[in-house]
């Protein structure tokens, strides 16, 4: 059984349909990316699947579950987590603070704990803090956890939304172009983190424009073009589809 | 350095000492004395509206309307049923609370920023108008009048310097409160939702099932402290709900500042003196009060507590304590980022 | 049925609504272009209605004369209503704004206490004839009022589509940003829209002096139907504030003639309700 399968997802907006008939299998453990131009629909995909917009029509399963048109928070809570193409972070908190106000799903204090501050409220934050600096040294911020999260630099961005996304305890995190923005190390970096994730028993969608990331780590390759799935295989199948070749590749190489 | 880890203590301590000893001097007469009952009733309206401020980044603009709706719970009770106003400033915020949830419920869903504003004012001024014409259960405009002060082991708490104590003690326990449920998971869950609601949703946190709590908890408070001008200042009418009242809290929390809990305090504070000492110059006194007001938005735009603390860093001597002043600075616009 | 008393409602909410159209058209451009809610809006009309009766009543201009002058002299104001209350915050967030714009209607209300006292003042009329049509009575001043409001939404109807100002006011609104990347002079769409904004709420004060007393406090009461009206129309909306207006200015007169005269003011405020209910974001309101 697959961890996460959309079947004939379809999203129009107006006329145009974003996403077009989507049928998309993520087994776990996968790392599966998903790729296209520009506008074929891989954001909206990845809204849909995790609550964000509504489909036209179509369904999303999960763990086996339909969990079509459930809230995000919903999804969030079966441990489908996802991040965001523009950098979403709390940008006013500090490092820490990100992660802790990240943990909810994670953070087993009460109201009345917090209140009185019962020693188990103290043992509690103080596991929870333990946790974060675990989090941070996994995608190396552990010097940053004083710093406000504006002042990080692209690529500290980058790890601390994972960071963030990792504190919810997910067990699929869907990543929207998280290379975006780094340089070269940056992005090796940040790819040793993915397959560490992975590593870690946590299943990945991968959507992002860097074919070398994609090719190097990713499991399954979807390709999306004007929101309908064009070519589906291992790497090695997806570089030498035709269809891909002209739709995408080859448009990339020309430019 | 133990200011540091204790952000506020620097004024809360010696704010206290002044709230404590105030009647003793300056404020030595009863007139006085109101003053500052006035003054503490303010600052917890205040706090409650910076919850929905500061930590939820949100504005209502129907705040007194729930202020003026504790007092006339509780002076009902008080009225009609004989019953005693310490079960009045139970079920005050309890009924403010549960219509609070029922509005946010209705409005949070949709509507966020400026919209909840206007939607707000919309249920605000309903209720004005409801208590205004519903003459046999409100008194109509004239209100209600005679409402029992609380007694205590067959004591009144009556005068004026008793009732500032004991509502002194009830803003400390609410200022105790506001800051230990920053801490709470529900208080970190606000707290992320305002900073970004997509992101929060995304990590689990329900976003809109949160705010209905948040909002709800406030009016409960400002609940509360209706009920608690009600039984000082003996009488409820509908201009409690009105927007003059809207406008003081306004101005209590913005002149404060946002965000902190000593801010809405102070504000309070400020508010009450300065209309005070203005009041010397009767028609003008209104007049003068738009002009500071304007100017300290101006000059002041944070409010004047975020205007002290940097002056009080400068003299300690402590840095800037990065994320709690970035946490409880100015909070950013409040229109929510669509999905997308 | 009596069709004298139905028509002369409809003639009677008409008159309202034409107040409740010209005042809510301009709160909602303000709101729509800058997202500022305006709270010194009503006051600006009850300053309109004031100045009318200084300049006609002590200064002894004719009501067309002082209306032109108070108008125009309170569209420049709308100038410094930016300058002063609303552009010196726009960095800050969204809430500075509203106190400012309420230090402003603090200021404007008292002041005006200060000099014109609470009594309400009579303004002369300019022709004040009651004409009989059909069984419907009314006044030449009232079809005065009802023609220059048609008059007036026309002409805003025109600006704001057929203009390169207009244009330029719906893309700031949209997308401020957006607006100056394509080299859309932000600040001057800012003043343009308050003092379009501040002519019209001048141009409602010299018109209710037609049908009622000039005075300091007829602004609250104002701002209030005024939102009221802009709520169930769609906050930013000034198409639908303007059908709004005009339909809830003719319900409620109607509610007051065959529901409730007691209950008339409240009228307003539950459709609001209901509206708020099953439509937060207004009837004309996007999600
Ligand atoms: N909220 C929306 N309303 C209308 N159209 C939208 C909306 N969101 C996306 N679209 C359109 O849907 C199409 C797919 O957009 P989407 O953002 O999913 O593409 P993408 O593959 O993520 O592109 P990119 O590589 O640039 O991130 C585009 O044509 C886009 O303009
Ligand atoms: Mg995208």
């Amino acid at each position: 059984m697959a961890l996460l399968e959309t079947k004939g997802l379809t999203k129009l907006f107006g006329g145009l349909s974003a996403v077009d008939r989507l049928h998309l299998r993520v087994e776990q453990g996968d790392i599966m990316g998903l790729i296209g131009p520009n506008g074929s629909g891989k954001t909206t995909a990845l809204n849909l699947i995790t609550g964000f917009l509504k489909p036209t029509e179509g369904s999303v399963t999960y763990e086996g579950q339909d969990v079509t048109g459930l809230e995000p928070h919903e999804l969030a809570r079966k441990g489908l987590v996802r991040t965001f193409q523009i950098t979403t972070l709390f940008e006013n908190l500090t490092v820490r603070d990100n992660i802790l106000h990240g943990s909810h799903l994670a953070n087993p204090t009460t109201l009345m704990g917090a209140l009185v501050r019962s020693g188990r409220y103290r043992r509690q934050r103080a596991d929870m803090e333990a946790r974060a600096r675990e989090l941070l040294a996994l995608v190396g911020l552990e010097q940053r956890i004083d710093s406000v999260a504006r002042d990080l630099s692209a690529g500290e961005h980058r790890y601390l939304e994972i960071a963030i996304a990792l504190a919810a305890n997910p067990r699929m995190v869907l990543l929207d172009e998280p290379a975006t923005g780094l340089n070269p190390e940056e992005a090796a970096y940040l790819m040793d983190l993915i397959r560490t994730l992975s590593r870690e028993g946590v299943t990945i969608l991968l959507v992002e424009h860097n074919m070398r990331l994609i090719t190097n780590i990713c499991t399954r390759i979807t390709v999306l073009n004007f929101g309908a799935k064009i070519a589906e295989g291992t790497p090695g199948e997806i570089v030498d589809d035709e269809a891909v070749v002209t739709a995408y590749l080859g448009r990339r190489r020309g430019a | 350095m133990r200011l540091r880890n204790r952000p506020g203590l620097w004024f809360g301590a010696p704010a206290l000492a002044v709230a404590a000893t105030a009647p003793l001097f300056l404020f030595t007469n009863s007139y006085n004395r109101g003053l500052l009952v006035l003054i503490v009733i303010y600052a917890m309206a205040g706090l409650s509206l910076d919850y929905i401020m500061g930590e939820m980044g949100q504005f209502s603009f129907g705040h007194a309307a729930f202020w003026g709706f504790g007092a006339y719970v509780s002076a009902k009770l008080a009225l009609d049923l004989g019953v005693s106003p310490w079960i009045g400033f139970l079920a005050a915020p309890v009924a403010a609370g549960l219509v609070g949830l029922l509005i946010g419920y209705i409005a949070l869903r949709r509507t966020r920023g400026l919209e909840l504003a206007i939607v707000t004012l919309g249920f605000g001024v309903l209720a004005w108008t409801v208590a205004l014409r519903w003459r046999p259960v409100t008194g109509g405009p004239a209100g209600l009048r005679q409402v029992p002060p609380p007694s205590l082991l067959g004591w009144e708490i009556r005068s004026e310097l008793a009732y500032y104590y004991f509502a002194l003690l009830l803003l400390l326990g609410v200022v105790f409160i506001l800051t230990r449920l920053r801490e709470s998971r529900f208080g970190r869950a606000v707290r992320s939702i305002h900073e970004n609601e997509d992101l929060a949703s995304s990590i689990g946190v329900p976003a809109t099932r949160s705010y209905v709590f948040a909002f709800s908890f406030a009016c409960a408070l400002v609940g509360f402290s209706g009920a608690l001008y009600a039984h000082h200042f003996r009488f409820v009418n509908p201009n409690l709900l009105g927007l003059q009242y809207m406008f003081i809290f306004l101005i209590v929390v913005l002149l404060g500042g946002t965000g902190t809990v000593w801010g809405p305090v102070l504000g309070a504070a400020i508010f009450v003196l300065v209309s005070e000492w203005l009041r010397a110059l009767q028609e003008y006194r209104f007049l003068i009060f738009g002009v500071v007001l304007l100017m300290v938005v101006l000059f002041m735009p944070n409010g004047v507590f975020p205007a002290l603390r940097r002056v009080a860093r400068r003299v300690t001597g402590s840095g800037r304590s990065g994320g709690e002043e970035a946490a409880r600075g100015a909070y950013p616009g409040s229109g929510g980022s669509e999905a997308g | 049925m009596n069709w004298d008393i139905l028509g002369q409602q409809i003639w009677n909410g008409l008159l309202n609504g034409s107040i409740y159209v010209i005042f809510a058209a301009g709160l909602s451009l303000v709101f729509g272009v800058m997202r500022v809610i305006n709270m010194a809006h009503g006051e600006l009309t009850m300053l309109g209605a004031m100045l009318l009766f200084t300049v006609t009543s002590v200064m002894g201009l004719s009501y067309f004369a002082g209306a032109a002058l108070v108008v125009v002299m309170m569209a420049l104001a709308g100038f410094l209503v930016n300058r002063v209350t609303v552009r010196p915050f726009l960095g800050h967030s969204e809430l500075v704004v509203i106190l400012s714009t309420v230090a402003l209607s603090f200021i404007l209300l008292n002041g005006s206490l200060v000099v014109w006292g609470s009594t309400p003042k009579g303004v002369d009329k300019p022709f004040n004839e009651v004409l009989q049509v059909g069984g419907v009575y009314m006044t030449t001043a009232q079809i005065l009022l009802v023609g220059v409001c048609f008059t007036a939404v026309l002409a805003l109807y025109l600006v704001l589509t057929r203009t390169k100002l207009g244009k330029m006011t719906r893309a700031t609104g949209q997308n401020l940003l957006g607006a100056r990347l394509i080299g859309i002079n932000t600040t001057a769409v800012y003043d343009a829209t308050l003092i379009i904004a501040s002519g019209l709420a001048a141009l409602a004060g010299v018109l209710i002096v037609l049908i009622s007393a000039a005075s300091p406090n007829l602004g609250q009461p104002l701002l209030i139907t005024g939102f009221a009206v802009v709520i169930v129309a769609g906050m930013g909306n000034v198409g639908g504030a303007v059908a709004v207006g005009l339909f809830l200015g003719l319900t409620e007169a109607l509610f007051g003639q065959y529901v409730s005269t007691f209950y008339r003011q409240g009228y307003l405020y539950v459709v609001m309700i209901i509206v708020l209910l099953l439509r937060p974001q207004g009837l004309f309101g996007r999600r």
